[in-house]
């Protein structure tokens, strides 16, 4: 199993060369970190080529799409240079990525008749703040209801929270978010329906508004975590490093924070990333069913009007912000896993089997 | 008064408990390493997980453990959980694995201070740490506590459990099969190091390897278990040079270098039974030896009754109908190896 | 063990009756049922549920339970397309990132992020609305959301076999690689494909109904639980069984289709361990 030749010389090496030091660990990190970067920035042109390709070369002539057929010829010549349609398609492609952020000629909404950048801003962040206040429930109930279920596994406890965790992850959001209302707005009468309070009248007011959507986009989602969290909690039951704390005389409850906690939390990082990437999607659907005025009903909108620009601004934004979830997670599970520090770890997520 | 004395031991497995392992009695003094021997699966480990209640949570294990008098039957969890890392601690074959992967070393070694030595500074136990790293001869003890369990060679993992189980000066220290997983040179130095702290320090060891030829070097007596029992005991000499059961005699012919050039060697036929069959003899009474059906040397005698324990010399025993004269025959011939095996291949 | 083994049992004939129900509806509503889907009945608007409309009536007085029945079909219509497309292209894209490494793995690996990258329906909605509406479009944009997970899975577990030896002597002896991917390796997959088709079926009723519930999924007037609960809302202080059962039928469609690729692996595990 192991090399006699092999195993003296690291050794050696590791008493000899200051393989430690914090600069050559530096340096690893500034490698990881160009390979991470390179990958990233091949998604993110990748993604928005895939936009554009879908937007502007599949369907054929846009205008007519957009205008319909029985449009007058001024309006379609006035759409053709507003679109810059007369270009080399690489040109538009540029365009129509740069106009989201360049202020001299920015990309224009054609229903609002507005920069796109604009429109989003305003909009973005009641969905970012859904997205996020879903995200801190996910993650404040998730870990003791994953370590009740693993406790016993098999036990009365488990089997129930199993049932449960189910059951939410069968309920789609939009149907949560109607049994919410129903519930607290009907049947309870503790909250008026349709109620939304904007940011400028306070910060908590707005943030108790946007509480019922946050938890009808939450909950399937915290299924998710508490079940994946519950199969490695057990599986790190059985592994050696825990016999090993429990022979140092360790408490079930330091065996559980320091050690299966702490190990179970490397392949829930990947999990969570793929989760907050799901909240964002899912809070577009349950804006809808509060009616809050969120980036979602900017889209449906924009797509029900066939207002391109806005609806590819929206879609590469939400994506461009996915992306960057996903790199904050590899960084993340690179600070907490010190394994991945010397192997010549091949990007990313290999075992996300999640279908 | 032995230190620790472990009597009338059974341990049985979920779902239905029957013994796997049973009548295991044996006693360890002050300072004295005593092997225990064995094919896989015949419950060497579980053996030394009971030793400190950490059987799995499938299994349980009745019987007395008395350790410097004080009978643990029964204790409470938190008792155990007092005792262990400080008066009886254990290090385990695979170090790779029994290091968390993702804690620094010196946290690690750092833990078990942590735990029976709450009011020490955090300065305090960090020289705590590092001086014991230094005693398991880790030079460079600085750099080690800082590096992660996957930076380090198998010998220098194994050194960081022995540091690890050793900090609180236990007396006694469990090892399983340590030095089974590390190349031949590193095992030498390994075991130096144990025999140090026996020396230094009065720790008693029990020492689990299936490797007969370390036992021989290193213990001073040995336990051969077979199929969840123990079929010999003994001082190391007495059980090697005169060999009254036939499993030992076997398993000493099955050694490499203690055949002669030109003599093959020996296999034992068979396999060690499943556990499930082992249950099953245990929960009868009066069962035949166990191994009657691989020994070459049973007699009709052997398959009809349990057979007895045998006394052979002041501290050696064997449970064998026919102990007593291959004890003689043995002793006798040097070894009787030749006569012997002749016989076992018939 | 036996005692786990019986839980499995009873999840799987739960996940059974669940599921024989849901069909016996769809059935019911499009052969034996004396209304259509669009016929208005004399009951009236909103209408709650009585002995000859169980789940009462719809804002156009029409029958819910024959509408929640007859969307049945389209559901799991959409539901099947959506992860047999979806596994086959993933099968693809993983097959050949996994297999042959290096640069295809690289590029193929590079897509499936960017696909990744509009989460859960968003990449449908992108399709949706290039293609337009209808349900072969649908099954299209929901396949190609479906994709990148697929292949992700096809991929890590091809990577696996290949290290195995017997596939490496395969190669050694001058096997074509087409022929190693797909008569050797293939098969290999078949211990997890069940659960992982299970849940993907689960989760394309999902998406479905969300773009139903969008108006971007199936269209009227064939009737989809989707396109039924987002007709509700309005409705939900006044009549909410309008919005419950065709809810209802969502949750334990899904629910039972989870149990059953739970149980079923379970079961299978227990008899593959045994034997």
């Amino acid at each position: 199993m192991e090399d006699t030749g092999q195993r003296t010389k690291q050794e050696h090496h590791l008493s000899k060369r200051p393989t430690l030091s914090w600069n050559s660990r530096r340096g690893r990190f500034l490698r990881f970190f160009l390979r991470k970067f390179r990958d990233v920035a091949a998604t993110l042109l990748l993604m928005s080529l895939l936009v554009f390709l879908v937007f502007y070369i599949i369907p054929g002539d846009p205008i007519t799409m957009m205008l319909g057929t029985d449009a007058r010829p001024e309006k379609r010549a006035a759409l053709e240079e507003e679109l810059q349609l007369h270009q080399p398609p690489l040109l538009r492609y540029w365009h129509s990525v740069e106009g989201l952020w360049n202020h001299r000629h920015p990309s224009l909404s054609l229903r609002f008749q507005k920069p796109v950048a604009e429109l989003i801003a305003s909009r973005l962040g009641v969905t970012m703040t859904l997205a996020i206040l879903a995200f801190l429930i996910v993650l404040i109930l998730c870990f003791p209801l994953a370590i009740l279920a693993s406790r016993k596994a098999g036990g009365r406890l488990d089997r129930i929270l199993s049932m449960g965790t189910h059951f939410f992850m069968a309920i789609p959001g939009f149907f949560l978010g109607i049994l919410l209302i129903l519930l607290f707005a009907f049947l309870l009468k503790l909250v008026r329906p349709g109620y939304f309070v904007p940011l400028r009248q306070g910060f908590w007011p707005y943030l108790g508004s946007l509480f019922l959507p946050a938890l009808a986009v939450a909950l399937p989602k915290l299924s998710q975590a508490v079940q994946f969290l519950r199969s490695s909690l057990i599986e790190s039951k059985n592994e050696d490093y825990v016999r090993t704390a429990r022979s140092k005389g360790a408490s079930e409850a330091r065996v559980l924070f320091h050690h299966r906690l702490r190990n179970s939390l490397l392949p829930l990082v990947t999990t969570l990333g793929l989760i907050l990437a799901e909240l964002m999607t899912g809070s577009l659907v349950v804006e809808q069913v509060f009616v809050l005025p969120g980036i979602g009903r900017l889209l449906f909108t924009a797509i029900e009007a066939r207002d391109l620009p806005l609806a590819q601004g929206i879609i590469l934004t939400i994506a461009f912000i996915v992306v960057m979830i996903n790199l904050l997670c590899d960084l993340i599970s690179r600070l907490i896993d010190p394994r991945l520090d010397s192997a010549a770890a091949t990007g990313g997520r290999e075992e996300a089997g999640d279908v | 008064m032995s230190l620790l004395s472990v009597q009338n031991l059974r341990i049985g497995f979920a779902p239905d408990y029957r013994s796997i392992l049973q009548d295991i009695d044996f006693e360890l003094d002050e300072g004295e390493i005593l092997g225990l021997c064995g094919e896989s699966g015949c419950g060497k480990s579980i053996t030394a997980l009971a030793l400190l209640n950490l059987l799995p949570e499938t299994a349980t294990w009745q019987g007395q453990i008395t350790l410097a008098g004080e009978s643990l039957e029964g204790a409470s969890e938190s008792r155990w959980q007092a005792l262990r890392g400080r008066e009886i601690s254990m290090i385990f074959q695979d170090a790779q694995q029994a290091l968390n992967p993702l804690q620094r070393i010196g946290v690690q070694v750092g833990e078990s201070l942590l735990i029976h030595h709450p009011e020490l500074s955090a300065r305090e136990r960090k020289a705590r740490v590092l001086e014991m790293l230094r005693r398991v001869q880790l030079d460079s003890a600085g750099e080690i506590a800082r590096a992660f369990p996957h930076e380090l060679s198998g010998g220098q993992r194994q050194r960081v459990l022995c540091a690890m189980a050793l900090i609180n000066h236990p007396k006694i220290l469990v090892a399983d099969e340590p030095t089974t997983a590390l190349d031949l040179s590193v095992q030498e130095k390994l075991l130096d190091l144990l025999r140090s702290f026996r020396d230094d320090e009065g720790l008693s060891m029990l020492f689990i390897s299936h490797d007969i030829r370390v036992v021989r070097k290193f213990c001073d007596r040995v336990l051969i278990y077979y199929a969840g029992t123990m079929v010999e005991e003994g001082p190391v000499e007495e059980v090697f040079g005169e060999a009254a059961h036939p499993y030992t005699r076997l398993l000493l012919q099955a050694m490499p270098s203690r055949s002669p050039k030109g003599q093959s060697l020996v296999e034992i036929k068979g396999r060690v039974p499943a556990s499930a069959v082992i249950a099953a003899h245990h929960a009868r009474s009066n069962a035949p030896c166990i191994f009657a059906a691989r020994c070459p040397l049973a007699t009709e005698i052997c398959h009809r009754g349990e057979p007895p324990r045998e006394q052979l010399g002041e501290r050696h025993f064997a449970r064998c109908f026919r102990a007593r004269e291959l004890s003689e025959r043995a002793a006798e011939s040097d070894c009787g190896k030749t006569h012997e095996t002749g016989e076992a291949h018939e | 063990m036996s005692e786990k083994m019986r839980h499995s049992r009873l999840e799987l004939i739960l996940s059974l009756l669940l599921l024989g129900l849901i069909v016996g509806l769809m059935i019911y509503a499009s052969a034996f049922c004396p209304f259509a889907s669009n016929e208005l009945c004399s009951a009236g608007k909103l209408a709650p549920p009585s002995a000859e409309h169980p789940m009462g009536t719809d804002h156009l007085s029409r029958s819910i339970l024959v509408r929640v029945g007859e969307g049945a079909s389209g559901t799991l219509l959409v539901a099947f397309g959506t992860v047999l497309l979806g596994a086959f292209y993933g099968l693809i894209l993983g097959a050949l990132a996994g297999y042959f490494g290096g640069w295809a793995d690289w590029l193929i690996s590079r897509f499936t992020d960017s696909l990744l990258a509009f989460p859960g329906i968003l990449m449908s909605l992108l399709v949706i609305t290039v293609l337009g509406r209808g349900i072969p479009q649908l099954i299209f944009a929901l396949g190609l959301a479906f994709t990148p997970s697929y292949a992700r899975l096809v991929r890590s577990a091809f990577r696996q076999y290949r290290g195995r030896n017997y596939i490496k002597r395969l190669e050694v002896m001058g096997t074509p690689p087409l022929r190693i991917l797909f008569v050797h390796m293939l098969p290999l997959l078949r211990s997890q494909s069940l659960n992982a088709l299970g849940i993907g079926l689960a989760n394309a009723i999902l998406a479905e109904s969300s773009m139903s519930f969008l108006g971007f999924g199936i269209q009227p007037p064939r009737p989809s639980w989707g396109s039924m609960l987002a007709e509700a809302q309005p409705y939900i202080f006044q009549a909410p069984w309008l919005a419950l059962f065709p809810g209802l039928a969502i949750v334990l469609t899904v629910f039972a289709i989870f149990l059953l690729a739970r149980s079923g692996q379970q079961l299978l595990e227990e008899r593959g361990g045994a034997r």
